[in-house]
C-alpha cells in the first residue's frame, strides 16, 4: 500500500484537540479517538503517498503507524485509493432558508399567554420544530388543543417534542391517540413519573419516555455528556459557525416572555406587546447565533466542540464554557 | 405575475425544501399534488373553434411561465382508485387509471409555452434500451446487453461474457406479494449454467447484462449541465455488492462527494441533451478495470440521496434553477 494514499472518507471528519483528537462519522453518528500525531498525517495524507508520510519515522514508528492506518481501514473509516483529487473533501456550509429553526414554549399552570397565537408567529417564521415543555399536569384536552393550533396552521411547522409532566389521569391509549392524530409529534417525555422507563406501544413504531426526575422549571437544562452528543451532518456544520443550542431559536418562557432561552435572564419583550417577528429580527437578540465553540474559554480546545450541544444559559462570564460540563480537555477526565 | 408550476406529489420531502427555498426567495408558485389534483384542485380544459384554454383554479396554464415535474403522484393511491379497488376484479380501476393517464397528457400539452424541469414528454418517451443508445452514442462506455426470449441466445451470450452476468427488469424493479411471501424483482447474478438447466425455450423478453467487478457506483444528480456526483462504496459490503439498494441499515455504504473526469462530464452533458433532458439522476459504475459505465439515468430520481451525504444544497440549486427559468 506505501504508493498509495489513505484518505479519510469525506463524512469522517477529524477533530483536534488539546491532547487529543476525534474522528466523527457524521454518517453513522458515531466517533473515536485518535492521537494527535495519526490525526496530523491524515490531515496530510490527500498530498503524500502513505511511503511519504512515513518516511521520516523509524522502521519501529512507520510499522505502529501502518497499523493504525489499517484499522482505520478495516473499521471503514479510510480506503486506500490511487486517485485522491477524485474524492473532494466534504463542503462544510450550513445554511437554511428559514429565519427561525426551533422554538421553545413553556407552559405551566400560571402561564395565560395565548399558545395558537405564539404557534401562529412561528409559522409564519418559517420555524420547523417546536418544543413543547409543560411544568404541570394538564389535562388531555388541553394538548389536543395545543396540537390542534399546530394542525391546523400552514404546515411549516414539522416536528413537535413534547415534555409533559405526569398526569395519572392520562392513559397510555390517550397518547397512542394523540401521536397518532398528530403525526408531526415525534417525542413524548413525560416527567415526574412514579417509575422511569421507556414505553414502547405494542405494533407501532411510538414511543413513550417516563423519567422520575421532577422537572419544575426551566433550570432542568445544560447538561453536557457524552450522551447527548450528536455526530451528524446537519448539527457539526452548524456548531462550526453558530451556536449548536441558540442559533436560530426563539423560545417564550413560562410568563410570555420573548427569548433566546427560557433558562436565560434577559428579555427582549413580551408575547404581550411585541411580535416574535420584530424581537427575532434585532441585531440584539441574534448576538448570541454566532457564538460558536470556537469563541469560548475551554470548549475551543476540546475535542468534543462539534458535537456537543452548548449552553449559554448557566455560565459564570460571557465566553466561559456552560457550568454543567465537567469535561476538561487539558487532562482528557470527566469530573 | 408569471409563476412557477410544481407537479408533484402528496407529502415528498424534497418538494417540501425546495419549496421553502422558493419561499426564502420570494417567487410565486403553485404546488399541484397530482395524488389528490382531482379532489383538491378545479381543473377546466375548454376547447373550441378559436381556442383552447385550461384552468387549474384560479390560474390559466399561460400564467406559467415554468413547470417542474418533480414527480408523477402514486393515482393508484387516490380515494377514486381506492374505491373501484376490487369492484368487477379490478376492471374499473383499470380503466380510471388509463383515463386519468389520458387526462395527464393532455394537462402536459397544453403548456406549450411554458420552460420545464424535466420535460414530461421527454421523461415518457425514454426507455432504458433508449438510454443506453443514446449514452453510447455520447461516448460514454454501457454494459453488453442483450434482450431476448430465447433460450439458445441467451446461453450464447452468457458463453461470450464468460459467465459473468446479471439480470435485471426492463422496466423498474418491484417488490411484491403477501407480508409472508415478498418477492424482490431487482438485479440478480447469473449462474453460469442458468439457462442450460431453464426447461423453457421461450420466456418474457429479459434483460442480461454483462456483470461489472465495481470499484464504486456513482450517483449523478444532473442540473442544467452541471454534475453533482457521490461516489457509494458499495461493494465493501457483501449485502451491496451486487445492488446497493440492497440497503444495509446497520452500517449503511460509504456516501462521499466525486469528481467526475472531465470526458466522462462531456459525455454526460452530451448525453442528456440527446435525451431532452435538463435534470435527470444518473446511475453509473466505475469498475475495477477503471471503466466508468453507464448504467441508466432516472429523470425523477431522488436527489436527496446525493445532496444530503455531500451537503450539495440541491434543493437551493433546484429552487435557483426554476427562478432562472422565470427570468
Ligand atoms: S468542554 Fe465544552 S465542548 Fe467540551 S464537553 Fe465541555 S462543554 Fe462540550
Amino acid at each position: 500500500m506505501g504508493n498509495k494514499y489513505i484518505r479519510l472518507f469525506a463524512c469522517c471528519l477529524i477533530v483536534k484537540g488539546n491532547r487529543r483528537a476525534t474522528l466523527v462519522d457524521l454518517q453513522r453518528g458515531d466517533f473515536i479517538f485518535l492521537p494527535l500525531q495519526i490525526a496530523e498525517l491524515l490531515l496530510q495524507s490527500n498530498s503524500v503517498t502513505v511511503a511519504q508520510l512515513t518516511s521520516a519515522y523509524s522502521e519501529e514508528d512507520a510499522g505502529e503507524i501502518s497499523k493504525y492506518f489499517d484499522h482505520l481501514i478495516k473499521n471503514e473509516y479510510a480506503f486506500y485509493t490511487d486517485e485522491p483529487e477524485s474524492f473532494p473533501l466534504l463542503c462544510l456550509d450550513w445554511k437554511t432558508p428559514n429565519h427561525i429553526t426551533n422554538a421553545i414554549i413553556d407552559y405551566d399552570r400560571n402561564s395565560f399567554f395565548n399558545i395558537r397565537d405564539v404557534v401562529n408567529q412561528l409559522e409564519q417564521l418559517g420555524c420547523a420544530t417546536i418544543q413543547f415543555r409543560f411544568y404541570d399536569a394538564f389535562d388531555f384536552s388541553f394538548l389536543m388543543q395545543t396540537l390542534t393550533h399546530v394542525a391546523d396552521g400552514i404546515g411549516k411547522i414539522r416536528s413537535i417534542e413534547l415534555s409533559l409532566c405526569y398526569n395519572p389521569l392520562i392513559s397510555k391509549l390517550q397518547y397512542l391517540k394523540l401521536i397518532n392524530l398528530f403525526p408531526r409529534v415525534i417525542s413524548v417525555v413525560i416527567h415526574s413519573a412514579p417509575d422511569g422507563y421507556d414505553y414502547k406501544f405494542p405494533g407501532s413504531i411510538h414511543e413513550l419516555r417516563y423519567i422520575q426526575q421532577k422537572i419544575t422549571n426551566e433550570t432542568h437544562c445544560g447538561f453536557i455528556s457524552p450522551e447527548y452528543f450528536r455526530a451528524n451532518k446537519y448539527f457539526f456544520t452548524e456548531s462550526l459557525q453558530f451556536n449548536s443550542c441558540l442559533n436560530r431559536k426563539i423560545a417564550v418562557d413560562k410568563t410570555g416572555d420573548i427569548k433566546n432561552c427560557p433558562a436565560m435572564k434577559h428579555s427582549f419583550g413580551s408575547v404581550f406587546s411585541t411580535s416574535l417577528l420584530e424581537i427575532s429580527h434585532q441585531p440584539d437578540f441574534q448576538k448570541v447565533w454566532s457564538m460558536n465553540k470556537d469563541k469560548i474559554e475551554v470548549c475551543k480546545d476540546c475535542e468534543f466542540r462539534y458535537m456537543c450541544t452548548d449552553c449559554r444559559a448557566f455560565i459564570p462570564d460571557e465566553y466561559s464554557k456552560p457550568a454543567k460540563c465537567k469535561y476538561d480537555p487539558y487532562t482528557m477526565s470527566w469530573a | 405575475m408569471p409563476m412557477i408550476l410544481i407537479l408533484t406529489a402528496h407529502g415528498d420531502h424534497s418538494t417540501d425544501q425546495t419549496i421553502d427555498w422558493l419561499n426564502y426567495y420570494n417567487v410565486q408558485y403553485q404546488r399541484i399534488n397530482i395524488d389528490d389534483l382531482l379532489a383538491n384542485h378545479t381543473v377546466a380544459y375548454s376547447i373550441d373553434h378559436n381556442h383552447s384554454e385550461f384552468t387549474i383554479d384560479q390560474h390559466q396554464t399561460s400564467d406559467f411561465k415554468v413547470v417542474w415535474f418533480r414527480k408523477s403522484g402514486v393515482f393508484r393511491s387516490s380515494d377514486l382508485m381506492l374505491q373501484s379497488k376490487n369492484i368487477l376484479s379490478d376492471q374499473l380501476s383499470s380503466f380510471l387509471s388509463f383515463e386519468y393517464t389520458a387526462f395527464i397528457q393532455a394537462l402536459t400539452i397544453s403548456f406549450t409555452k411554458a420552460k420545464w424541469l424535466c420535460n414530461i414528454e421527454a421523461v415518457n418517451s425514454l426507455d432504458k434500451t433508449k438510454q443506453l443508445i443514446l449514452a453510447s452514442k455520447a461516448g460514454l462506455d454501457i454494459p453488453e446487453s442483450l434482450i431476448t426470449n430465447d433460450r439458445k441466445q441467451a446461453i450464447a451470450f452468457l458463453q461470450k461474457l464468460k459467465g459473468k452476468s446479471i439480470i435485471k427488469p426492463l422496466a423498474e424493479s418491484e417488490i411484491f406479494g403477501t407480508p409472508e411471501n415478498k418477492y424482490s424483482i431487482s438485479p440478480k447474478l447469473l449462474s453460469k449454467d442458468f439457462f442450460r438447466y431453464f426447461k423453457r425455450k421461450k420466456f418474457l423478453p429479459s434483460l442480461i447484462q454483462e456483470y461489472l467487478e465495481k470499484d464504486i457506483e456513482l450517483r449523478i444528480f444532473y442540473l442544467d449541465s452541471e454534475c453533482y456526483a457521490m461516489a457509494i462504496f458499495s461493494q465493501l459490503d457483501e449485502q451491496t455488492k451486487v445492488d446497493y439498494r440492497n440497503y444495509n441499515f446497520k452500517k449503511p455504504n460509504r456516501f462521499v462527494p466525486y469528481n467526475l473526469p472531465k470526458t466522462i462530464l462531456k459525455s454526460i452533458q452530451c448525453f442528456m441533451e440527446y435525451a431532452g433532458l435538463n435534470t435527470g439522476s444518473i446511475d453509473m459504475i466505475k469498475t475495477k478495470s477503471g471503466r466508468f459505465v453507464f448504467l441508466e439515468v432516472n429523470p425523477k430520481g431522488q436527489y436527496d440521496m446525493v445532496s444530503n451525504p455531500c451537503n450539495y444544497f440541491l434543493e437551493e440549486k433546484i429552487a435557483l434553477s426554476l427562478i432562472n427559468k422565470l427570468n
